[in-house]
């Protein structure tokens, strides 16, 4: 039995061995003809990638048209710094919550323009960057790329306005419009200056804003406390309607009249 | 393959900047020679779809410009582009090869196709501000190759490439124009004089010389000179 073993193992291993210098020869020859025989260079492939991209891109047509991909594109694209300052202004309210509550909504009035600069100039990167040119001629136009970005930021920001409302703990409503009416009137504003003010320059002109939304709500709250009470409350429904409907106007007067910027 | 351009006007306010433009292209190089002011850009923006005709159309075997299909089949280098601060050389193309509508694997091969191609493989990694003027227009070159354009066009290209830039600039854009419409402008003459394979040419927004390169028997700087020097 062992012996019978032992002559299989034997047969077997000579059987690898002689596999084995096969395969050695095999490669040494195909080693031999490569040095021989160059591979010639290949025709049209140029031509040839073409066809086959042209290929991929009608079989896989759904990324053309389904705004969903855009929408997922720009997501990724939308800048770091600008989730980072969402969540530090979000962070201060929740700690001055936690701290110094009595000045919770002074906080939030005050500083909303600055948040809302950092959105709107995230959703005209393009505009502001310069790179408004190329990504018209791109098969997503510049008016859907812009289209996108403000939606997520418009989302983004809403959340996050309607999360620090109730934290507030103030009447929704009355908190709501307080907030709104500052977050209006930096949106519209930046929209304008960024519309007339193309490059660096725009951002600075959006900062100068900023500041000056600040600045005003500021004297409002320490001086002038009446604009605050519940009688005015109109007068602040008001405002908001109004910049509501001037910052709509000027959206749509960036993605319409988007060749202006373009021809500037 | 064929760009069908018929009666291309371009209108802003009192100005007529470009007026009623018609031509045919078909696969080869087209230089498109002009003053500064001509109309050149205004021209290109137009068949690129940045900018909407005051009159006229234009079409790609019979695919109107206003069309995603067009767009699909375009690349295009503006004379002067910026890119977004934070981005390296390879971030810049992956973004704008998503706009083109490639799929990530698709762009992955193609980009470290077109980084060698420019010669910007060693700086791929880099933020593109650190970036000097030449390497910016390669990468401008790369991104509009990025979905082999049918139609390419190239406003002023050369700028700040050096003469060897441009020379091998000039190499990539003759054996791109074998199978593709590559439109050129241009104010320098020597940059299409050795490859373009058709002369166009523009003057306060009229196209006043289209001819193929062959058919200009004298030296192409001194015949543009006489165009537009009016010294016939």
């Amino acid at each position: 039995m062992k012996n019978k073993m032992r002559k299989k193992i034997k047969k077997n291993i000579k059987k690898g061995i002689k596999k084995d210098t096969k395969r050695d020869m095999k490669r040494g020859m195909m080693a031999e003809l490569a040095r021989f025989y160059e591979a010639p260079e290949p025709l049209e492939k140029q031509v040839f990638f073409k066809n086959i991209c042209q290929k991929t891109e009608q079989s896989s047509e759904s990324n053309h048209i389904n705004p969903f991909y855009i929408f997922k594109v720009q997501l990724s694209y939308i800048s770091k710094w600008t989730w980072l300052a969402s969540g530090i202004f979000f962070a201060f309210i929740l700690l001055i919550e936690c701290f110094l509550e009595s000045l919770l909504m002074g906080f939030i009035v005050c500083f909303i323009p600055f948040f809302v600069m950092v959105s709107v100039m995230e959703s005209m990167r393009s505009i502001i960057y310069g790179m408004e040119e190329l990504e018209q001629s791109a098969q997503f136009s510049l008016k859907s790329v812009i289209l996108v970005r403000m939606g997520i930021m418009g989302m983004e920001n809403m959340f996050l306005l309607g999360v620090i409302t109730i934290i507030a703990g103030e009447q929704f409503w009355k908190m709501g419009l307080y907030i709104l009416v500052p977050y209006l009137m930096t949106s519209y504003g930046s929209f304008y200056m960024i519309r007339h003010i193309p490059g660096r320059e725009g951002t600075y002109a959006c900062a100068g804003l900023a500041v000056f939304v600040c600045v005003l709500m500021t004297g409002g709250i320490y001086f002038y406390q009446w604009m605050f009470e519940i009688q005015y409350i109109s007068l602040w429904a008001a405002a908001a309607v109004f910049f509501f409907g001037m910052t709509i106007k000027e959206g749509r007067n960036i993605i319409y009249k988007m060749e202006d910027i373009l021809w500037n | 393959m064929e760009l069908v351009v018929d009666r291309l006007t371009k209108q802003y306010k009192n100005k007529i900047v470009v007026d009623r433009v018609s031509c045919k292209f078909s696969e080869g190089v087209y230089g498109l020679l002009g003053a500064n002011g001509a109309g050149k850009t205004t021209f290109m923006r137009m068949l690129c779809n940045i900018l909407t005709p005051t009159g006229g159309s234009v079409s790609l075997d019979g695919i109107d410009a206003g069309t995603e299909e067009y767009k699909s089949f375009l690349g295009y280098l503006p004379q002067d582009f910026g890119y977004y601060p934070d981005f390296t050389g390879m971030d810049f193309l992956f973004y704008m090869a998503a706009l083109k509508g490639l799929e990530k694997k698709q762009a992955k091969q193609r980009i470290k196709e077109l980084m060698e191609v420019v010669s910007l493989d060693d700086a791929a990694k880099k933020k593109i501000k650190t970036y000097s003027g030449g390497m910016k227009q390669r990468l401008g070159i790369a991104q509009a190759l990025l979905n082999r354009p049918h139609l390419l066009i190239l406003d002023e290209p050369t700028a700040g490439l050096d003469p060897k830039e441009r020379v091998r600039f000039r190499n990539l854009i003759a054996e791109l124009g074998k199978d593709s419409i590559v439109i050129l402008s241009t104010h320098i003459v020597s940059d299409v004089e050795h490859i373009a394979d058709y002369i166009l040419m523009m003057k306060d927004g009229q196209l006043i010389f289209q001819s193929a390169r062959e058919e200009i028997k004298e030296d192409l700087e001194e015949f543009y000179l006489k165009k537009f020097g009016g010294m016939e």
